[in-house]
């Protein structure tokens, strides 16, 4: 089990790593989201070996750890905020530059930059 | 109290003549230099009771305390730092309008300069009565710092915004090198606070290689060799700073450090011996560009440069004159830059080939100034005298050769002097419009000390000795008066005068030579080294930039694939007993693992997703089934929120999609290149290492949880459902954390979006 879990972490988070290297915004964001949901896994995975119930204790009864999901609870809602964040740039960037290709941006932004060090030379 | 009183006074200045100046320009500089005598009053006040420490609790549980002393040296220096810095304050008073008009800026700023130059005086106070070495680095800081903003005055001056980042880069490097020293002592004594140090290293003595960062923290302040070429260049800030900072202030901080920490260098003979070369270095350097400079207050950078190497010999050597020497030094240089700013602002010229014969329109001036000059170059009647007594005294003992060297040092001095002082006042008559009394009047004022001094000289010997005694921690015998016979000291000084005067006389001679070797020589000197470091440095930045910049994906690589290499390293060399456990999979696990699976799926999914609404619903497949995932693991909470979560993140995607154009959706789907063999790597490498890392860390939970304790306190805290009560009561700041997080980036959504278009 802790292997399958750990195995699936990584492969959750190779594939954000892989999206995350596209050209495209869209899919940057995505990967983003992918890389996200790994690390929640990884932290509730933590509780897979011992689990119990959650709600209503009794005495004495096995309980999954309430540590580690309160912790993946915080992941998950900063996790969601932070995308929301991420969708939201893209948007914008998108608005603002006409593209939603990184290296179309990186062009415009060297262009920026240029004309400024040329503004200040002269 | 007594003992922060003048501190609180002191720090009180500069806030002070703000208000002030709000009320009436002109004010700021007396309510500052009232506040400064004041200060220096109750300084006065307080010596006559003796030393006293204060130490008040910081941070207590870390053995912090703000530690205050009130000893010779502290005495001494905080006297100089207030009174030389009243004086340049009604100084600046006079010289700022001028200035600032020529400058055309707003005559407002001059409450500016003085506020600044308050501060200064401030953090200077600051500086020479704190007992502990971390607050000597705080306060040796904020000199820097305000030293930065005063050099760097004249903002709209290239030159002088250059020499002000020279100054910050070359005093503030160094001085985290002394706070690499400062640390390495308290690791090694445990205490940060100086007598417990200094007590502590009386048995133990202090390592080689914190004692040279210290070292190296002072000469860097103090502009010795080869940390020396920013002073010159400083000289582009308006006088009154140049005449505060190189006399009094920033530049005797240096040697101020090398007094206070005495005891711990008094063991290190080879530390000294290097003090004590790199003295006579920055001395014949100093002095030699001095003897061939044009702009007369270059002349007088130069002139602080050897000075201070005067006063790193004497320290070097142990002398118990080494505090004297400073702080007779400090008046005879101040008043020598106020003579050239008050000449300056006359005549408009800077060089002394484009001034002089200025002694029939300027006589108050030229007076006050020779006295000025003949305590530099230490002629008898002036306090000058007496520290060039007690630097011939710590020679005497040293043997021939260092005796030689002293003397050369203190003829060239003379010679140095001699032609700034004449090169201004002397030959063929010249008229100019009088000097405003307010610019004379604070040369008048040091030149009556100076002679006040050489009349006195046992006024001197009180504070001296003081001085004398905190920095070598034992009773001083220094004695100054003037001796009428043939002993060592009046024979140097007699050969230093007859040399100086031979200098002066022949200095057409060999002057023209001098410069030529001087300039060949400085192709090789530090400065040059420092602007060729300089030089790579900007092109290795610009070089990574453009790197980095080029490429988006090579800047997330460039992260992702080191850490991931750093973190397989990692587990390589960990000794971990039964690093990797597979774990056991029940009857129970099969509904989890085919989650998993379906998640697993999902994702691989996602990268051959043509479509963007394809990508969106693969995505939200990977959040379902982790949700399910929860689910099965007895997560119901997290679950719950998951779907919660998922439901509203796809319907935000869904909504974005239809926000974008359709046209530049579908081109940039089409543009998007196929994967680069490269980046299939990083991702290998990133995720190979997410899975090692995660097995390790999972093969080896503890069967102790935090869990169970929180289980057991659910109760006391009412709430049936542990999770609930993590959240809000055991760790409520960290959702309260999560909140602000939360709505953080809900505004920026909220403000992102709202934007209007076009606008960026």
């Amino acid at each position: 089990m802790i292997l399958i879990a750990s195995l699936v972490v990584g492969l959750l988070f190779a594939c954000g790593v892989r999206m995350v290297l596209e050209r495209e915004l869209v899919r940057v964001a995505c990967g983003t989201v992918l890389i996200t949901n790994s690390s929640v896994l990884l932290i509730l995975a933590g509780s897979f070996p011992v689990r119990g119930e959650a709600l209503s204790v009794q005495k004495g009864w096995p309980v999954t750890d309430p540590v580690l999901q309160s912790l993946a609870l915080t992941a998950i809602v900063i996790g969601f905020a932070v995308s929301a964040l991420l969708l939201t740039l893209v948007h914008r960037t998108q608005r603002a530059h006409g593209s939603l290709r990184t290296d179309r941006l990186v062009e415009a932004e060297l262009k920026r930059v240029h004309a400024v060090e040329k503004e200040e030379g002269h | 109290m007594s003992i922060l009183l003048p501190i609180l006074l002191a720090l009180a200045c500069a806030p002070l003549a703000y208000v002030a100046g709000r009320w009436r320009t002109g004010a700021a500089a007396w309510v500052g230099a009232s506040g400064a005598l004041a200060a220096l009053g109750v300084l006065a006040h307080g010596w006559t009771q003796g030393p006293a420490r204060v130490v008040l609790p910081w941070a207590p549980t870390w053995g912090l305390s703000l530690e205050f002393t009130r000893d010779g040296l502290s005495g001494l220096y905080a006297a100089m730092a207030l009174g030389v810095g009243a004086l340049v304050v009604v100084y600046s008073r006079a010289y700022l309008p001028h200035h600032l008009a020529e400058e055309g800026r707003s005559p407002r700023e001059e409450v500016r300069f003085h506020e600044l130059l308050l501060a200064f005086m401030a953090a200077m106070v600051l500086l020479v009565t704190v007992d502990d070495l971390l607050l000597l680095f705080v306060a040796l800081d904020l000199t820097t710092i305000v030293s930065y903003l005063l050099i760097g005055f004249d903002r709209e001056d290239p030159e002088s915004r250059a020499a002000a980042l020279l100054s910050l880069v070359l005093t503030g490097a160094t001085s985290v090198v002394f706070f690499a020293g400062a640390m390495t002592l308290g690791l090694q004594y445990g205490t940060f606070s100086l007598p417990l140090v200094i007590e502590r290293a009386a048995s133990n003595p202090a390592s080689t290689g914190a004692l040279v960062c210290l070292a190296v923290g002072a000469l860097g302040k103090s502009a010795q060799v080869p940390f020396h070429f920013w002073l010159p260049r400083a000289m582009a800030a308006p006088t009154p700073v140049s005449s505060y900072l190189h006399s009094a202030a920033m530049v005797a901080a240096g040697v101020f450090l090398l007094q206070r920490l005495y005891p711990l260098f008094a063991p290190a003979t080879e530390v000294r011996d290097g003090l004590l070369a790199i003295g006579f270095l920055s001395m014949g350097l100093g002095s030699l560009m001095a003897l061939v400079a044009d702009p007369f207050k270059r002349v007088l950078a130069y002139s602080t440069i050897a000075q201070y190497g005067y006063a790193l010999v004497l320290v070097a050597l142990g002398s118990e004159g080494a505090p004297l020497y400073v702080a007779i030094h400090a008046p005879c240089k101040a008043a020598l830059f106020l003579t050239a700013g008050a000449v300056t602002q006359v005549t408009g010229k800077k060089k002394l080939s484009e001034v002089g014969g200025l002694r029939h329109s300027l006589p108050v001036l030229a007076g006050a100034s020779a006295v000025a000059a003949a305590g530099l170059s230490a002629l008898p009647l002036t306090a000058g005298f007496f520290k060039d007594e007690v630097f011939f005294h710590a020679l005497a003992k040293e043997g021939p050769v260092v005796m030689a060297a002293g003397l050369v040092g203190a003829g060239l001095t003379l010679a140095y002097t001699l032609r700034l002082w004449w090169g201004l006042f002397g030959g063929p008559r010249r008229d100019v419009p009088a000097a405003p009394r307010l610019l004379v009047a604070p040369v008048v004022v040091l030149a009556g000390l100076i002679l006040l001094g050489g009349l006195l000289p046992g006024l001197l010997v009180a504070p001296a000795r003081a001085a004398a005694e905190t920095m070598r921690g034992e009773p001083s015998t220094l004695e100054l008066a003037y001796h009428l016979d043939a002993r060592a000291e009046n024979l140097l000084a007699v050969g230093a005068w007859v040399l100086g005067a031979a200098l002066f006389a022949t200095r057409r001679a060999w002057t023209p030579g001098l410069s030529r070797v001087l300039r060949r020589t400085a192709l090789l000197g530090a400065e040059r080294g420092y602007r060729l470091l300089l030089h790579l440095l900007d092109r290795l930045s610009t070089w990574l930039h453009e790197k980095e910049v080029r490429d988006l994906r090579d800047r997330v690589a460039s992260v992702l694939v080191p850490t991931g290499l750093l973190g397989i390293a990692v587990l390589g060399v960990t000794p971990l007993r039964a690093r990797f456990m597979v774990g056991t999979v029940g009857w129970a696990d099969v509904t989890l693992v085919m989650a998993l699976a379906f998640a697993s799926a999902a994702a691989l999914a996602t990268l051959r997703a043509k479509g963007h609404l394809m990508l969106v619903l693969l995505i939200s497949c990977v959040g379902f089934s982790l949700a399910m995932v929860f689910a099965f693991a007895a997560a119901p909470d997290v679950a719950l929120t998951s779907v919660l979560v998922e439901t509203t993140f796809t319907l935000l995607f869904a909504g974005l999609l239809a926000l974008l154009p359709e046209a530049r959706l579908r081109r940039a789907q089409k543009e998007s290149q196929k994967p680069r063999g490269r980046d299939r790597l990083a991702a290998g490498v990133a995720g190979a290492s997410a899975f090692l890392l995660s097995w390790s860390a999972l093969s080896h939970l503890q069967a102790e949880r935090v869990g169970q304790r929180t289980v057991e306190l659910a109760e006391a805290a009412h709430s049936p459902n542990v999770v609930a009560a993590v959240l809000t009561d055991f760790r409520g700041l960290d959702t309260v954390g999560e909140m602000s997080v939360v709505v953080a980036a809900l505004l920026g959504v909220t403000s992102l979006l709202g934007l209007k278009k076009g606008r960026r």
